[in-house]
């Protein structure tokens, strides 16, 4: 899953600064009210900088389908779905960094290795369970919220099944799909309340998803590597899959502990597929573009939440 | 009008593949391609339904028409641009392969796994679009025979076009 987020100048082109202000508030309020003995580990976690870009897009979506003057503000239900969102994306940074060993996140230290793997596991349970407790009678945000748990669980194993293989571009699109992709999707349909931008939401996660293997690969080019803990392990990222339709890219893929010179060759082939990921991406929004102009009362917004996504590879 | 159906909805199907047939000999109609968007000139919708429709039935079901016979015409020139797209890229592989050249299968595959999804997809998407066009109609029709309710009755109608 990944982690990349929006900034004070897309809230502000959006005009949602009186809305991510109140969700701040919401989040506050619900850690004032958490069981004391998860204070420390929630605080932690949910005030280590986050930019909120999911609550934000259910926003977006929210606005793109009653705009104007007609508005009024969020609905209640739309920005408790924001802060329900918003907790669920917390559970899954905390579970994979556990899984991925990561040390750091937002330039600080995981929860698991502040406090350790049993107080990280129990926090996202606890936040998975205080989450639902959030919607309470919303059948239909809780529907979507069950979705999205389940596909997220579903496509990190099908991810990890599928690792060191040689797959292709349309295996990433249906990986990338089920794990960003799911998330951006319920985010549309809690912030549209009919589905009517479900797909431009799945189109906006999988743009995310491909603009972070992207930029971690330029990121790490830069550096001298190429994406090294998803090269390592095989996973199959956008530029990963466009490599290896050469052979003899697609064999070293699949080797499970490559040399430090057959690591640098991957990553060197990763990198120099940047300009055809970044053509596929331009594809992606263009499907995204298309579906806000046909679908949204108000497709503005989610042409600023398609921009900002797209920069984030550039 | 004596060998016309007496109900509006029963003629809705004749009305829709008639104005179909139209549609699609305007769109090959080499004349009107000049104005931008096919032409149905001596083709009237309205006059096909039964006498004594009401204006506003007889204006959704034109409307419904309408959208119907674009949606279709759309949904033929969206499938075209899908396979024009990809039909070089699949040629070019498939020849390569005649020719005893190395076309990668993985690409091959890959394309031809784009190709098949897009036809998925565009037809998803037409289903989507015209369905959301059609519910325009209906609510607009159903706002438009509405009538003034009582506004401390809870139960009344709260319509809104979704535009």
């Amino acid at each position: 899953m990944n982690n990349n987020g929006s900034g004070g100048d897309v809230i502000a082109a959006l005009g949602l600064n009186a809305e991510m202000t109140a969700l701040g508030a919401r989040i506050d309020a619900w850690l004032r009210g958490c069981d004391p003995e998860m204070s420390e580990t929630l605080d932690w976690q949910f005030r280590g900088g986050s930019k909120y870009f999911r609550p934000l897009t259910i926003f977006a979506c929210c606005r793109s389908i009653m705009p104007g003057a007609d508005c009024g503000p969020i609905p209640p239900e739309v920005m408790t779905a924001a802060l329900v969102v918003e907790m669920m994306h917390n559970m899954t940074l905390v579970v994979d960094d556990i899984l991925d060993r990561s040390d750091t996140r937002r330039g600080r230290a995981t929860m698991h290795t502040r406090f350790g793997e049993l107080n990280a596991l129990m926090t996202s349970g606890y936040i998975v369970a205080a989450g639902y407790e959030q919607l309470g009678g919303d059948v239909l945000a809780i529907r979507l919220v069950s979705e999205l748990i389940k596909r997220l669980g579903v496509a990190e194993c099908l991810q990890w099944r599928l690792r060191r293989q040689v797959l292709g571009v349309e295996d990433w699109r249906r990986i990338a799909g089920e794990d960003t992709g799911s998330m951006f999707e319920i985010c549309a349909c809690l912030g549209d309340r009919s589905g009517r931008l479900r797909r431009f939401g799945g189109l906006l996660g999988l743009l995310y998803h491909g603009c972070d293997d992207v930029g971690d690969v330029r990121g790490a080019a830069a550096l001298g590597g190429g994406g090294e803990a998803d090269v390592r392990d095989g996973i199959l990222t956008l530029p990963a899959a466009l490599a290896i339709r050469d052979p003899a890219i697609g064999a070293l893929f699949t080797k499970a502990n490559p040399t430090d010179a057959e690591y640098a060759t991957l990553a060197a082939a990763f990198a120099a597929r940047l300009p055809d990921a970044e053509a596929y991406l331009d594809r992606i929004a263009e499907e995204a573009r298309t579906e806000a102009r046909l679908f949204a009362v108000d497709p503005a917004p989610l042409y600023v939440l398609i921009e900002q996504t797209r920069g984030l590879s550039r | 009008m004596s060998d016309q159906p007496a109900d509006p909805l029963a003629a809705f199907g004749d009305l829709y593949l008639k104005g179909l047939a139209a549609f699609q000999s305007a769109a090959g109609s080499a004349g009107e391609e000049q104005s931008g968007r096919p032409g149905t000139q001596g083709f009237n919708p309205a006059a096909m339904l039964p006498a004594g429709t009401p204006p506003e039935v007889a204006a959704a079901l034109t409307d419904a028409w309408r959208i119907s016979a674009t949606s279709a015409l759309r949904y033929g020139q969206a499938l075209m641009a899908v396979q024009l797209r990809y039909q070089a890229a699949l040629l070019h592989a498939m020849s390569d392969r005649a020719n005893g050249r190395a076309a990668e299968p993985l690409v091959l595959a890959d394309n031809a796994r784009a190709f098949v999804r897009e036809i998925g997809e565009t037809a998803e998407r037409e289903a989507r679009r015209l369905h959301l066009e059609l519910d325009q109609v209906s609510e607009a029709l159903a706002q438009a025979l509405a009538q003034p309710g009582d506004p401390a009755d809870p139960a009344r109608r709260a319509y809104r076009a979704k535009a």
